[in-house]
């Protein structure tokens, strides 16, 4: 993936970077958008303006008072607690192969071929991830060669990250690092053009009507 | 109006001290800032003043610790403490860990073409962008404000004020398009 200097051509919309940055974005959603970051310059260099924006709006903000003894409290603190670096508590370490980012990497690992693949549908195996909840599928597909997704509608926001091979639908062919995005309006057939099998992240939120 | 790039700059002064020479003088006055704002903040998104202080405390008990880590090239000062003041309070509502790229990661794909080597990029944009907010026409600051200080997704933008959800994405669009362009003056 480093190797092709082609960009990526399908980006997520504005407004979900921004809720990515505000912080609004539910979890599942966020794993896929900091995974699509560290395979886009593009959007990266998009979301740092958007964190400058909130920066900004800092200095703005009409300042609320602050109970007394709250900084001798941070002072005792920062004695106290050398904290963990959580940024590199609980990594995965990656093999040099690796093309999974970290954001994801910390949750399957580095070998996409050794997860728990179970059969979703004839041709599509899946893989469900914790970061799913009630109301939001979170999960990896794999769709293999040839092979397609049923004519769905959808009841909210649908994100799919491709991680490997190639999903092809109405809007275009999406590559590794592409992020295809559906809502209410959708109505598609995502199909694998080629014999690789195509591995996707899908964030689904409010399920899909596969018979709608 | 002051001097609004001498204020950014003393920030990354500051936070440099406070990596170099663990000066708690220096800590005491970026506190006396952030910390009335971050509260302030916090509690614009729906929690009470104890959360808020909590949120406070461990954003800059933070800043203390990981002030080494911060690279005046690469995030203004007031950025850099929104982005741990972001991420505390999401840790701390949900109990979940945002999940947050690695620097180091040897998946990441680098940036073409940009260099770290210019060292007023970070300050001055954050300066280029305060200030094009200002000049934001009112009804287009009152989204971006609502989208980064109260938590709404669009979707409850919309249903909040009225507009329709398109209208909403649309002139949050227009905004985000004026403060880029504010930053794009200075490239
Ligand atoms: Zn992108």
């Amino acid at each position: 993936m480093q190797g092709e200097s082609t960009a990526l051509r399908h980006h997520p919309q504005e407004n979900v970077l921004v809720e990515y940055s505000t912080g609004t974005l539910h979890q599942a959603g966020s794993v896929l958008i900091a995974t699509h970051l560290a395979m886009c310059p593009t959007c990266r260099a998009e979301v740092e303006t958007l964190d400058a924006v909130g920066g900004a709006l800092l200095s703005k903000i009409e300042p609320a008072e602050i109970a007394d003894g709250l900084l001798d409290r941070v002072l005792s603190h920062i004695d106290e607690t050398p904290e963990t670096d959580a940024t590199s508590a609980g990594t995965t370490p990656s093999t040099q192969a690796s093309v999974i980012p970290r954001p994801l990497r910390d949750f399957i690992g580095d070998d996409l071929s050794s997860l728990n693949w179970v059969e979703d549908r004839p041709g599509i195996d899946r893989v469900d991830l914790p970061f799913g909840t009630d109301c939001i599928q979170a999960a990896l597909f794999r769709v293999r060669g040839g092979g397609s997704v049923p004519e769905h509608t959808h009841s909210g926001n649908e994100l799919v990250l491709i991680l490997a091979g190639e999903l092809t639908d109405d809007d275009g062919s999406y590559r590794p690092g592409d992020v295809a995005q559906a809502d209410e309006s959708v109505t598609h057939a995502p199909f694998v053009p080629c014999s690789d099998s195509c591995i996707c992240l899908a964030i689904i939120e409010g399920g899909l009507d596969l018979d709608g | 109006m002051n001097n609004l790039r001498g204020v950014s700059e003393n920030f990354s002064n500051l936070l440099e001290t406070i990596a170099i020479d663990r000066d708690r003088e220096a800590f005491a006055r970026l506190f006396g800032y952030f910390a009335p704002r971050v509260k302030s903040y916090v509690m614009r998104l729906g929690v009470d003043e104890a959360f808020a202080e909590e949120v406070v405390q461990e954003t800059m008990v933070t800043v203390w610790h990981k002030a080494e880590s911060f690279d005046r090239r690469l995030a203004g000062a007031s950025t850099w403490i929104f982005t741990i003041a972001r991420n505390k309070r999401i840790d701390k509502l949900r109990r979940e860990v945002r999940p947050e790229l690695d620097p180091n990661d040897p998946a990441l794909v680098p940036n073409a073409g940009r260099s770290a080597d210019d060292a007023a990029e970070a300050n001055e944009a954050a300066e280029r962008i305060e200030l094009a907010i200002s000049a934001l026409p009112v009804d287009q600051a009152d989204l971006i404000y609502r989208a980064f200080y109260e938590d709404d997704t669009h979707r409850d933008i919309a249903q909040e004020t009225g507009l329709p959800l398109g209208t909403v994405k649309s002139r949050i669009r227009l905004a985000l398009k004026r403060l880029r362009e504010g930053l794009e003056d200075l490239r």
